[in-house]
């Protein structure tokens, strides 16, 4: 099932064209990669999302019927630009964010210290803010964006500013959120990040969507048919009409070849010709990385 | 509750608990009163003080009349006056000189002395010579009529003009007034008004930039609606304002009551309460809110989409000149029309909203014709509509723009968004 769905969301600043016929499905309980450079239009669609400004045309479908502003309860959104009251205690500013999302003052306190229990920062509830350090301050703000239950999670640029341990907290935390049915949409930069949690992604570069569906199929689909092999003897005898050599080194006593497939067979077709003259001690498949499918899809626009 | 309730109600609280606002509060009214207070009292120190005066009087005439004051003593000089420029005695505060008869000669008088002589040595000595001598100028005459003191028909001529302003309404009540009463109330409550309309004001811009600087505002407008929040931060910090005054309000009114007790000692409070019975307190009171919630909404969503445009507190400068310009304009006209309340500089800018919760206020104790009245308050809750609906527009487009400070071509093109 579809979660959310935009359909050919245009948006116009001034003189800049920030989206352009934007289309984006995400299913239900996956996690939705939002990828594209700086300045691609990922925080304006985001924001046409939440309902924080209104497309020029085009609609939003949130459950298969057009976004509703009862609907903004059900989104938790933790933005690029975070930050809270700086002169704030932290569990009052906690409990005024909730209630905005609509809990009341009394669920929004229970469910709070519940969390702040469970995060091991009880202990902050009555600081103010300022006298935290920022990577508490992020902690803080990732629960009070997932504290009213929503069922869609917008994450924009959610690791910046963690440290290594806090981003495989933060990691774990959107996978338990996934596992619980939740859908999830997640803008990055961090392409590795990509791999790891990303179910479905959508590449926007230069207002438009360039690249989308999901991540396996799109790194197969982009894959060049470069194997990388070892073997033992130093020369491999390969027939130029299908196989092309690209790179070769030594890798201790054995040796390293970069080859191409350049018919269109199967990869086991392929490795039992090259078994016929040689003897293979590994065969991989080079699959581009995310990152590489990134660079070249920006670039070749 | 609705979300601009929760706004309201956060915006409110978080101001009303600060230690700043509960000190100011409590604070001023108390410094006000000290500072008077203060001031009575160090003037009676200085008044049982009493001057030295020395009086060299050539013709030993005048020396026996002068009579020793609280603040002044009258010493007979021993030598001549050539001695007294020599002399620097610090303890003699001036030295009389009277060289010969005065009613020959009223020039004959001088005072001498190192410092400027303050005007009340003048009023004292003239005060005490002037019967004399027209006591002896009378008797000069040497008429005499019998059975007639010609001192008294002279002092029953005299006759003391003392003019009562009163103020009469429709029903013919009579209601005394002192225009000087009604001045001052009127320059008192123009002043506050401004005070609480630039701080108020300025307060509002100071929340909207920090919203916007610390980038809370971003989660806060994925909940609320823009329009909502700023309504909801205008109206929370209004009644942060609100409060102050009504707190301000209830001191004085208990300074005023245990004035009225105190007042049989204490003649200062005897005439500040003197001062203000004639004017309608409450009804002055009733429209300072009323226009302070007007001027307030006015100006201070102005500088909410002030703070919405700019991403520092030094780039507010720029956008902040016109506004502090009209508000410092509308106090002068005000003070000025404290002047004459019934001019034209006074009723135009009575009427004009930009101006009028300013100068109204100076106009109010001075009964101001209900057709005005209307006409003003009118007037001013149509411009806070449609300035509160430009600013909101203004404000929904800036608090999400972050970068450079926008040009005025820019924000003209926000409000067409």
């Amino acid at each position: 099932m579809i979660f959310l769905e935009t359909k050919e969301v245009v948006k116009q600043y001034a003189a800049h064209l920030a989206l352009n016929r934007v289309s984006i499905r995400v299913p239900e309980g996956k996690v939705f990669g939002l990828l594209g450079p700086n300045g691609a239009g990922k925080t304006t669609l985001i924001r046409i999302i939440n309902r924080i400004t209104a497309p020029d045309s085009g609609e939003v479908l949130f459950k298969n019927r057009p976004l509703a502003p009862d609907d903004i309860y059900n989104i938790g959104y933790l933005p690029e630009e975070r930050g809270l009251y700086k002169k704030m205690k932290v569990g009052e500013q906690a409990i005024y964010l909730a209630r905005l999302k609509g809990l009341s003052a009394a669920e929004a306190k229970k469910r709070l210290k519940d969390r702040f229990e469970k995060f091991e920062i009880l202990s902050w509830w009555d600081k103010k803010l300022e006298e935290l350090s920022k990577g508490m301050q992020q902690k803080i703000q990732f629960i009070i964006t997932v504290v009213h239950d929503p069922e869609l999670l917008i994450f924009d640029e959610p690791f910046s500013g963690f440290d290594p341990l806090n981003t495989e907290l933060l990691k774990n935390e959107i996978l338990e959120l996934k596992e619980k049915g939740k859908t999830i949409i997640f803008s990055t930069h961090n392409m590795a990040s990509v791999e790891e949690i990303c179910d479905e992604i959508a590449l926007i570069n230069r207002s438009e969507v360039v690249l989308s569906g999901n991540v396996a199929e799109i790194r197969s689909q982009h894959k060049k048919y470069i194997f990388k092999l070892q073997t033992e003897n130093e020369h491999l005898s390969v027939n130029p009409d299908y196989c092309e050599i690209l790179e070769e080194g030594k890798y201790f006593r054995n040796h390293w070849f970069r080859v191409r497939n350049l018919q269109d067979i199967s990869n086991s077709a392929f490795l039992s010709l090259l078994l016929q003259k040689n003897e293979i001690l590994s065969f991989e498949e080079e699959i581009p990385s995310m990152n590489d499918i990134f660079i070249q899809t920006v670039k070749k626009k | 509750m609705n979300k601009t309730g929760i706004v309201i109600q956060r915006e409110y609280m978080t101001r009303v608990r600060k230690k700043s606002f509960i000190f100011l509060t409590l604070l001023m009214p108390i410094l006000l009163a000290g500072m008077v207070v203060g001031i009575v009292f160090l003037s009676s120190i200085n008044n049982k003080k009493a001057k030295v005066i020395v009086v060299a009087d050539e013709t030993g005439e005048y020396f026996p009349v002068l009579k020793n004051t609280d603040q002044y003593v009258f010493i007979e000089a021993k030598e001549g006056f050539a001695d007294f420029r020599k002399n620097s005695d610090e303890s003699v505060y001036a030295t009389l000189v009277i060289t010969d008869d005065l009613l020959k000669n009223p020039e004959a008088i001088a005072l001498y002395s190192h410092k400027q002589v303050v005007s009340s040595v003048e009023n004292t000595v003239a005060s005490q010579l002037n019967p004399y001598l027209s006591d002896k100028k009378l008797n000069s005459y040497q008429i005499s009529i019998p059975n007639l003191n010609l001192k008294n028909i002279i002092e029953n001529s005299k006759i003391n003009l003392k003019i009562k302003t009163v103020k009469t309404d429709e029903s013919g009540k009579e209601t005394q007034t002192s225009a000087e009463s009604a001045s001052i109330t009127g320059m008192v409550f123009t002043f506050l008004i401004y005070m609480f309309i630039f701080v108020y004001g300025a307060m509002v811009m100071q929340g909207v930039m920090e919203e916007k600087t610390n980038r809370i505002v971003e989660v806060i407008v994925s909940s609320v609606n823009p329009f909502d929040l700023m309504m909801g931060k205008l109206v929370g910090i209004g009644l942060v304002g609100l409060t102050q005054f009504g707190i301000w309000a209830l001191i004085f009114l208990g300074f005023g009551l245990s004035g009225i007790a105190l007042s049989g000692s204490f003649s200062l409070f005897q005439s500040i309460n003197g001062l203000f019975a004639s004017v309608n307190m409450t009804e002055v009171c009733f429209y300072f809110v009323l226009f302070f919630i007007g001027g307030y909404l006015m100006y201070a969503s102005l500088f909410a989409a002030i703070g919405a445009m700019v991403n520092s507190q030094e780039d507010t400068q720029q956008y902040m000149m016109p506004v502090t310009v009209l508000i410092l304009f509308a106090t002068y006209a005000g003070l000025f029309s404290a002047q004459n309340p019934d001019g034209p500089l006074a009723f135009w800018s009575s009427l004009i909203p930009f101006t009028s919760p300013i100068v109204m206020m100076v106009r109010i104790p001075f009964e101001v014709p209900w057709w005005q009245m209307l006409l003003s308050v009118a007037l001013l809750a149509l411009t806070v509509i449609l300035i509160v609906k430009l600013a909101a527009k203004i404000y929904r487009v800036g608090i999400l723009m972050y970068g450079k400070k926008p040009t005025y071509g820019e924000i003209v093109k926000w409000l067409k968004y």
